[in-house]
Formats: structure tokens, sequence, C-alpha cells
């Protein structure tokens, strides 16, 4: 087989791939948006009830005004899944150590909130890379915001970035066994986050007990 | 697990006659005769979960939730009191169809609902092939959601009457209370559910199996005697030294209570 054909039959197998993970991912954005949907489904008819009472009326309210914010950030997800898989990456050098560093310093702020440390690592010869910057910063984001869901207080995360064969890579993980499983809305943040990088030719990893995502990106050349 | 009980609606509405958030606004008599039941929720959506539980609690069930297969096996293996499991089929740890494969054959009378996003019709089947007894696709409204629930409990239940009556003895189920001649009679729930059962089929033999599938939820299992262990407790506090005996051992079979 020549070099042409082989490389022509490994795009339409690559392209094979990501058709399938997107029909994955809307499946579960769709399955993560049946959840608050159940709650509004029978939380809105309820608040509007005559004769339940102020207080009942206030808690159906409350419930509905977090079930429409939910499904409102689902619906953000989603959206930006699609843009990930049918968009080419925009890719331009990236000052990696300096992306990672700003987002976990938000985020550490964040975690302190709920009692979690987030013990961050940056090694110092992180390089810049040729990337897609929007997506690298929601798929770092994406991955921290899930390793918080499953964590609770007094839980350490951690986030390591280093270099490796070639790659630029970063670990988020939380050594704690048996944390909280993830549900269909932390699996659909993970689907975008994962998303981002393949899109850029990286490599993605991840499992749930005990926690951990390991995201990498190549080096230039 | 979080276990939760029954309780009053917050404008103190009675548990169990209430008007159902998403329902047409009728009061639904039928919950009365169901509050109390034992259901399970499974589910891993914790806010699903928790707004299922507050419904279910409101119409006077005592329910329990998990939020994991593995777990919820733990929970009906070690809790063989519940009536019903709502379960999610995508589950952590253990998935809803390997749940429902690993407690149908241990628990055939507990009823199984399933609640899924799947709206694909295999998803479904492949659910009752593996023994649930009914499915409810998300989202769904709650007024549905306590219709099924209403149905498959109904099933067990048959017309089950408030009083019954063998001689003098007489029991009243909701009041939960068991008088023989004016003696009153303090059972355990177990014994209560024992003399319950052989009350409504007063005059005709109960099996050993029967008693042990209905009041224990268990599978036929001859090596155990825990039904002749309870028969007995509860003959000791019905039929006392010098009142007309009326439990009867039927040899080979099982218990009858009659009159004569």
């Amino acid at each position: 087989m020549s070099s042409q054909a082989l490389d022509s039959e490994n795009s339409a197998a690559a392209e094979s791939r990501k058709q399938v993970r997107f029909f994955a991912n809307l499946a579960e954005g769709l399955h993560a948006m049946a959840q608050p949907l159940t709650i509004l489904r029978s939380s809105v008819p309820a608040s509007a009830m005559v004769g339940i009472g102020t207080l009942k009326q206030q808690h159906y309210l409350e419930l509905s005004r977090k079930q429409i914010e939910r499904t409102c950030s689902l619906f953000e997800i989603l959206q930006d899944l699609v843009i990930a898989n049918r968009t080419d990456a925009d890719c331009a050098p990236i000052e990696f150590a300096k992306l990672l560093a700003e987002v976990a310093e938000d985020q550490r702020v964040v975690l302190q909130a709920s009692g979690i440390e987030l013990r961050i690592v940056i090694s110092n010869d992180l390089l810049t890379i040729i990337g897609d910057e929007i997506r690298t910063l929601q798929a770092v984001q994406s991955a921290l915001k899930t390793a918080a869901s499953v964590s609770a207080a007094g839980d350490v995360v951690e986030f390591l970035a280093s270099v490796c064969d070639g790659y630029v890579e970063l670990i988020i993980r939380n050594d704690r066994e048996h944390g909280r499983s993830l549900n269909s809305s932390d699996r659909l943040s993970i689907s975008l986050s994962q998303e981002n990088i393949l899109s850029q030719q990286g490599e993605y990893e991840y499992s749930e007990d005990p926690f951990c995502i390991r995201l990498a990106l190549p080096m230039p050349p | 697990m979080e276990l939760c009980t029954p309780r009053s609606s917050s404008n103190g509405t009675t548990v169990g006659n209430i008007q159902h958030p998403s329902g047409n606004g009728q009061r639904s008599q039928a919950f009365n005769a169901l509050a109390g039941r034992h259901i399970l929720v499974v589910e891993d959506d914790i806010a699903l979960a928790n707004f299922l539980v507050n419904e279910l609690q409101v119409a006077g069930f005592a329910v329990d939730s998990v939020h994991d297969g593995e777990q919820a096996l733990t929970t009906l293996q070690d809790e063989r009191r519940y009536d019903l499991v709502i379960l999610d089929l995508d589950l952590p740890k253990l998935d809803g169809i390997g749940l429902l494969r690993r407690v149908k054959p241990a628990q055939p009378r507990l009823r199984k609902l399933v609640l899924t996003a799947r709206t694909r019709i295999e998803d479904k089947v492949k659910a009752l092939d593996s023994g649930a007894d009914d499915c409810l696709t998300k989202p769904f409204s709650l007024s549905e959601l306590f219709a099924r629930i209403n149905a498959l409990l109904r099933r067990d239940s048959g017309v089950i009457p408030n009083y019954s009556q063998v001689g003098d003895l007489t029991l009243l189920r909701e009041e939960r209370r068991v008088e023989r001649n004016g003696r009153r009679i303090d059972l355990t729930p177990r014994e209560f559910a024992i003399l319950e059962l052989m009350m409504r089929n007063a005059g005709r033999p109960v099996s050993r199996a029967t008693l042990l599938e209905q009041v224990w939820n268990m599978p036929p299992d001859p090596s155990t005697n825990i039904v002749d262990v309870y028969m007995k407790y509860v003959r000791d506090k019905v039929d006392l030294p010098g009142e007309q005996k009326l439990t009867h051992t039927i040899r080979g079979v099982g218990y009858e209570m009659r009159d004569v």
C-alpha cells in the first residue's frame, strides 16, 4: 500500500473515531440534561399550585431556579463539545506554565472554600507549546472542576505539570479511594476536557477510583 | 445510606393524603393505603435523588436512598424490608442491569421500577428482561411516577381489608392493633406481618414458602426454620392456655388459622 493510501486510510479511521466520540458525547449530554429536566417538569407546576403555602412555593421556586441554572450550564458544555468536535483547533504559541499557573491559582481559592487543598507543582522546564489556548484552558478548567466535584472537605487534589517524552503532561488526581462516583454531569465535563485535548492531537486518560486525569499536549518539534 | 422516614409536608398536610405537586390537584386516596411502604431510591444524580426522596416522603412512604449500584446491592441484601426499588440504569460501580440481575433471584417479590434517560426500545426490553417490573423514561413527571408506583405496589396489595377477624381474634391493619376477647396482643412487626397474612387467608393453609416469601421477601429455602420459630412466637401470644386454639399446624404444608 502506498504511503498516500495509508495516510488516507489513517485519516478516515481518525475521522470515524471522532464521529463515534461525537455521538457518545451527545448521548452523554442528553442523559445529563434529563436529570434537571425531570425535576423541572414537576417543580415548576408545583410552584404554581394554589394553596400549598408560601414556604412550599419558595422551596419549589428555588429548586426550579437551581435546575434551570444547571440545565443552562450543561447546555453550554454540550455546545462547547460540538464546537471542539466539529471545528479545527486554532493553534498558536501558548506559554503553558503561565496558563496552568493562572487556572490553578483561581481554582485553588475556590477549592479552599470547600475545605479541599489544591497542591500545585509546575515544573520550571515547561516550554511554550503550539496549541489552541481556549481549548487548552477549557480542558484544564473542566478537569479541575470535575476533580473538585468528586472530592470532599479534607481531601488533597494534586495538580502536577511536567515535561515527559516530547509532551507537556498535566496530572490532576485525588488519591483518596472510594470517593464520590462521577455522575452524568461530571462525565460530560470530562468529555469536554478530553475532546479539547484530542482535537489538538494530544493524549487523554482518566480513571475514576482513585480519581486521576492525565492530559498531554505535544511539544513543537 | 441516607435513611428517611415518612413525614408531614411543611404546610401541615396529613401524610399520605396530600396533593402531589405535578398532579391534577385531586387528593390521591390510593396513597393512603400504600403509605408506610418502604422504597429504596438508587440514583447517582444527588439533586434528583433528593427531590424524589422528599416527594415520596411527603406522600407517606418510608424512603432510603443510595447513589451507586454496589451500595444498592448491599442495602438490598442486608435489609429485606423494601417493597419497591426505584433505580436508574446508568449507575456507577454496578449498573442498573447488573443490579437487577443480581437482586431478582434472591428477592422475587421486590418490585423494581427503572428510571432511564435511554429512550431506545432495546434498552427498555433489556431492563424488563433482566427483572424490572416497569420502566419510566426521563424526564418524567412525578404524577406519572406516582401512578406507576401505585400500580406496582397494588399488585401485591390486592384489596387488603383493614379489619380481619378469626373467632374472637381481631386485627386492625392500619392501626396495627390486635385483640383477642378484649385482650390486647403486642406483636413485633414481623409477628404482625405473619398474623396479618394468616388471618387474610383464614380457613386456608399457608405454606412455609409463602410465609418466607411474603413476610421475609426471601425465596423458598427448606434449610431454614425461621418460619417455625416465628410461628411459635405468634402462637404463644395468640393462643393462651385455656383459649380455643386458632393457629393450626398442617403437617408437610405450613400453617392455618381457623375458628374450629
